[in-house]
């Protein structure tokens, strides 16, 4: 009897450890990438065009986001060139990969000189994951 | 269960971020912005002192990008296009517009969109002012481009052409050119002489006029003296433009005849007629 609680102690233990193990490591279904009139995709994050934001409403953001993991961005130009901006700074040329954001609310803008490619919000869901922005027609 | 456990804290407390490209700048203002610039210009200026424009170039673009500095970016433009201007370089002038779009993309955002306090490289006045620069150093860029190609395409002129086309005078040619002068002079002097003689017959006829008195008289005779010597100095240089230019002509003649049958071509020769004498030119068409 004594030999069966060693025995069922351990597994008792590991069970709902491995539980956690399980949420842990599963990471959210890949979201379908979903695109909209002016040829922006977007993938694992949803995409309001055209909105902006002000510096008030990303520090809002930022304080309501800034305990959650970061969520990582990837934008992409189907052809042609322009630089990414995020929430009012200049990133890089396009393409970017792997850019670190918190979850929330980020105004994206992606613009060759005058030409505005993509204008938009991205709300990144709170579990964060890979988000793909995708822009220009196929 | 020590390595379970191991895989738990791992995973639990979760790793460190990996260095990735991008993290929050700090904030970046003006004030701040200008006072990073200055020490790239200054090392910049002395590369260009130097001559070295590409590494200045190169400067300005990498402190560009870390300082986010559209200004940067366009003084990495300007050293480029002084570089295709100093080396006829169209690769230098085509790196230099394709290096404006970035800092066209930085400063139409920054004229245009929803701006952020926390990326300011320059104040909202001097955004219409870098863009104009920017825009000159690209029209600049491409009229340097065009100018390169134009001046590739075009035949090289070589300034000596003009002077090997001439040719080698002609053996006589000086001679027969100083005849014709002294003969052109000659001939315009034995007019003069001509033009007293009639002169002198002139006064000579109210000199021998009965009706001719005193004053008039006198007149007549000073005209005939001034007519007299007008037509001793035309006949005078008549006599040396004729004699000399036509030795001359004949000398120069002589010489071209002893060249070659090709040299001989269009040969000019004094004539001389029952009526007069005068110059000539002869050649084989």
């Amino acid at each position: 009897m004594r030999r069966a609680w060693t025995l069922a102690l351990p597994i008792m233990l590991a069970l709902p450890i491995m539980l956690v193990m399980l949420v842990m490591l599963a990471r959210p279904a890949a979201a379908a990438e979903v695109c909209d009139e002016q040829g922006v995709c977007i993938d694992g994050a949803n995409w309001e065009s055209g909105g902006q934001l002000d510096d008030r409403a990303r520090a809002k953001e930022r304080k309501k986001q800034a305990k959650r993991k970061d969520a990582s961005l990837t934008v992409e130009l189907r052809q042609g060139r322009g630089s990414v901006f995020i929430d009012g700074v200049w990133i890089a040329p396009a393409p970017v990969s792997y850019v670190p954001l918190k979850p929330g609310k980020h105004d994206v803008e992606v613009r060759d000189g005058e030409t505005l490619l993509a204008r938009g919000i991205l709300d990144i869901p709170k579990n964060g994951g890979d988000v793909k922005l995708t822009i220009g027609d196929e | 269960m020590k390595r379970l456990t191991c895989v738990l804290l791992v995973l639990g407390l979760g790793l460190p971020a990996p260095s990735l490209a991008w993290a929050a700048p700090e904030e970046v203002t003006p004030e701040s912005t200008s006072a990073a610039r200055f020490d790239v210009e200054q090392a910049g200026q002395r590369m260009v002192a130097s001559g070295d424009l590409q590494a200045a170039a190169d400067l300005y673009w990498s402190k560009g990008f870390e300082l986010r500095d559209p200004v940067l970016l366009v003084m990495s433009a300007e050293a480029l296009r002084d570089l295709a201007d100093r080396d006829r370089s169209i690769p230098a002038a085509e790196a230099a517009i394709e290096r404006l779009r970035v800092a066209f993309d930085m400063l139409y955002y920054l004229r245009d969109s929803a701006t952020s306090a926390s990326w300011q490289p320059i104040t909202s006045e001097q955004v219409s002012t870098v863009l104009d620069r920017a825009e000159r150093v690209a029209s600049e860029a491409e009229a340097l481009i065009s100018a390169i190609e134009e001046a590739a395409k075009a035949p090289v002129v070589d300034p000596d052409e003009g002077k090997r086309k001439r040719g080698k005078a002609k053996p006589g040619t000086v001679l027969i050119a100083a005849g014709a002068g002294l003969l052109v002079l000659g001939l315009g002097g034995g007019g003069l002489g001509a033009g007293g003689l009639a002169i002198g017959a002139a006064a000579q006829q109210d000199v021998e006029d009965p009706l001719v008195y005193a004053v008039e008289h006198h007149a007549a005779e000073e005209r005939g003296q001034r007519g007299n010597v007008l037509a001793g100095v035309g006949f005078a240089i008549a006599g040396v433009g004729v004699i000399a230019g036509s030795v001359l002509i004949v000398l120069g003649v002589k010489k071209r005849k002893g060249a070659s049958p090709a040299e001989q071509a269009f040969v000019p020769a004094p004539i001389w007629l029952r009526g007069g004498a005068g110059l000539g030119v002869s050649g084989r068409f």
